[in-house]
């Protein structure tokens, strides 16, 4: 009973803050309110503070600095200005490794989007035990990050893996070693990426059940087939949905390590055809003790991510549909 | 308001409790080091403390730990605090040890020594040579693999050589001699095509283009070495001899082809081709027999690598050095147990091969007696090794990424994506930035 008593209190206390807000007597005294009021809230609000300024922040100013250092963690880190970022431009494992990074995001986000849109449809379909199938398509989302399954992975397209005997026995085809085939090493990491579909498909699943019925019953009755429905009505009410799983997915594209790591063994190989960035960035820091120019990689990792989630969202009046008529 | 109280007291408590966790967290191993430490002994001595620090499984600690206990023994007015740890995280912690200005007295290292040397971070071991330290039974390779322009730095605490394991099965199967101990180049080419002559679908050897310590050999055979006196002294030319090598045993299939030999990187027992029956040879260090043979039913026998060139370019490796901080107050007391580790019978009985063949011809006499079947070879490997040896060279600084680019240089060659002579000015060119570094 106290507990809801102060609840409504607090509730209560929601307008004076506002008043405290709109004609501000000093900052002080307000503050001293302010904290006076919400202390204990602040207080359980600390981990996370210092969550976020100790293991955030804090690391991400002190990369920034070393970015422009050069520093091997033995010396002490001297200051060298741009020129990590300079030199970026004439490492060719450095513009590789972009490369590669930019074929898996480009390949892997729309294939993964796609599976998880179908496997979506299907399961929207109605059927009985849809809580079980939800649960076994979204395992590999929760297994497929982990070192065991890219281990397995490895095994699987390796020369004489289940994937090879498969070929063979079906198709009478030999199959090449996928994962030391430098043509083929990073479509493996892709399909492994899409196999991982589980968790946009859940977020398509949820989006699915907000269309309203009523909107397919209409399209039937003026004669519209089932592939009309689907890209009049499913897809134009699904774009915010779309939008949510593209941002996402590309973020963590960008931001790929372990599959590539494990499945090459650390090295990017064979040729740098699975060098993705963030390995790159890995053994420039870790392996071979260049700090700053490894800051420096972080540092154009987020503005590359920024500019391509702004590019995204710079176009969403021209597909997303919000529904609420206010583009 | 007696809520909020309560409120803040579990918050403030939930807060304490977390702190301590933390703290307690981070103090335990040194409180488990400092534990080990016997009771203070009296001596007729002033007290001394050394405070060491190593690297390695637990088996290592075990037995450091005991050779440590013994020696206080021996020495009771000598206390000891140990710190020691998996190689992950050893070097981040040492490196802040060293730049904080608080490095333990007595520190393992490897072949990395130079780095610290650089840094001023080491003592000059040359004084306490002869004294403290006995090395009437050591070759005087092993001990100058520890010194840089005169000075010693490093006490060696064990080598190892590298050579061609072969699998002694599989030549029988092919009813051909074991390998001649001084064959060649040549030799090795033709001992190759006889072995793929009669063993259709087992490569005689596998692919070693990218093998950094291979190559190294390769290049001090004709005199030159990766890194000396500052600079990189090996040239395109080289690069081009040591890839067109690996290309011909290529394409006579002496070796596996580029997708194979992408997938066995033979970087470890794992990734190995020999471990599968499906190579006979390949080239290792001496200290990794045991690892391959533990993974195989064939019985593996070791022998040098090919002669050729000008000079010899078998070098001894040295596993690992004991060096003294430059800032201890017990310089004496450091190199006795230095001296300890490496002479004393008991405590060397006790280290084993763990850290590579040990220096001194009487201890590695003793261990020689009670060796088990593979160590033996080791041992007799080693003993051949060391008479045909030249003293070693320093290892390139920041050598990490040149490796690596080395790595990657070989397989453009095997899947022809590179021409050769480009692949090769590459791996120059990676090796002189690193020296620039």
């Amino acid at each position: 009973m106290k507990l809801i008593h102060l609840y409504n209190n607090e509730h209560n206390g929601g307008t004076r803050l506002s008043n405290v807000i709109v004609k501000p007597r000093g900052i002080i005294p307000s503050f001293k309110r302010l904290w006076k009021k919400n202390a204990v809230p602040y207080l359980f609000l600390l981990p996370w503070f210092l969550g976020i300024f100790i293991l955030t922040l804090g690391p991400m100013v002190s990369s920034f600095y070393l970015s422009f250092t050069q520093y091997n963690i033995l010396s002490p880190a001297e200051w060298v200005g741009i020129d990590n970022y300079k030199k970026m431009f004439d490492d060719d494992r450095f513009l590789k490794s972009l490369k590669v990074t930019f074929t898996y995001v480009f390949t892997s986000v729309p294939l993964k989007l796609s599976c998880a849109l179908l496997v979506a449809l299907l399961l929207n379909k109605g059927i009985r035990g849809l809580s079980i199938y939800r649960t076994i398509y979204y395992i590999p989302t929760l297994l497929g990050g982990s070192v065991a399954i890219a281990v397995l992975w490895r095994k699987m397209f390796g020369l004489e893996g289940i994937v090879n005997q498969f070929l063979l026995n079906v198709f009478n085809i030999q199959g090449t070693d996928w994962i030391a085939n430098p043509k083929t090493a990073l479509y493996s990491i892709v399909l492994l990426s899409v196999w991982q579909f589980g968790s946009p498909m859940i977020i398509f699943l949820a989006g699915l059940k907000q269309v309203p019925l009523e909107y397919y019953e209409a399209a039937q009755v003026d004669g519209a087939n089932k592939m009309r429905q689907f890209f009049t009505i499913t897809i134009p009410l699904l774009t915010p949905v779309i939008l949510f799983n593209l941002v996402m997915g590309l973020i963590g594209a960008f931001q790929a390590f372990t599959q590539s790591f494990i499945i090459s063994g650390g090295t990017g190989g064979p040729i740098d055809s699975t060098l993705f960035y963030t390995l790159y960035l890995y053994m420039k820091g870790f392996a071979f003790f260049e700090m700053g120019y490894a800051s420096a990689m972080a540092w154009i990792l987020l503005l590359v991510i920024a500019i391509m989630t702004a590019v995204i969202f710079g176009t969403t009046k021209y597909w997303v549909n919000y529904g609420d008529g206010g583009k | 308001m007696g809520i909020e109280k309560k409120l803040l007291s579990f918050f403030i408590a939930i807060v304490l409790v977390f702190i301590t966790a933390c703290s307690s967290g981070s103090n335990s191993p040194t409180n488990a080091g400092k534990s080990e430490q016997g009771s203070t002994n009296k001596g007729s001595d002033e007290k001394v403390e050394l405070r060491i620090m190593w690297w390695g499984s637990d088996t290592r600690h075990e037995a450091t730990l005991k050779v440590i206990e013994l020696f206080k023994e021996k020495y009771p007015h000598i206390t000891f605090s140990e710190e020691y740890l998996g190689s992950d995280g050893y070097w981040d912690k040492l490196n802040i040890l060293v730049a904080g200005g608080n490095a333990p007295d007595i520190i393992q290292l490897g072949n990395n020594y130079p780095d610290y040397v650089a840094k001023d971070a080491l003592l000059d071991l040359t004084p306490y040579m002869g004294k403290e330290i006995n090395i009437d039974n050591t070759d005087e390779s092993i001990i100058s693999s520890g010194s840089i322009d005169g000075k010693l730095y490093g006490v060696n605490l064990g080598s190892n050589a590298l050579g061609v394991i072969y699998n002694k099965a599989l030549v029988e199967k092919a009813g051909l001699q074991a390998p001649k101990a001084d064959w060649t180049w040549e030799e090795f080419e033709a001992y190759s095509r006889d072995l793929a002559a009669a063993l259709p679908g087992i490569y005689p050897m596998a692919d070693q283009a990218n093998n950094q310590h291979a190559l190294n050999h390769f290049i001090r055979q004709k005199n030159k070495a990766i890194y000396e006196d500052g600079k990189v002294t090996f040239t395109q030319e080289d690069m081009v001899e040591w890839f067109e090598l690996w290309e011909k045993y290529r394409s006579e299939g002496l070796i596996p082809d580029a997708q194979i030999a992408a997938t066995y990187t033979e970087t470890g027992p794992d990734k190995s081709l020999i471990v599968e029956g499906k190579s006979v040879m390949k080239i290792a260090f001496s200290n990794q027999l045991k690892a391959y043979q533990d993974l195989m039913k064939d019985e593996l026998e070791m022998v040098l690598l090919p002669f050729g060139g000008e000079v010899s370019g078998i070098w001894l490796q040295p596993s690992q050095f004991m060096s003294v901080s430059k800032k201890t107050k017990h310089a004496k007391e450091a190199a006795m147990f230095l001296d300890f580790m490496v002479n004393d019978p008991e405590a060397t009985a006790i280290l084993g091969t763990d850290r590579g063949i040990p220096g001194s011809s009487v201890v590695r006499d003793a261990l020689k007696v009670d060796a088990t079947p593979v160590d033996q070879k080791v041992f007799n490997f080693i003993d051949l090794a060391v008479e045909n040896s030249r003293s070693m060279d320093r290892e390139l600084p920041n050598g990490g990424e040149w490796a690596s680019v080395l790595m990657n240089a070989a397989q453009k060659v095997a899947f022809k994506s590179s021409v050769i002579q480009e692949a090769a000015q590459e791996v120059v060119d990676a090796a002189e930035q690193a020296v620039k570094k």
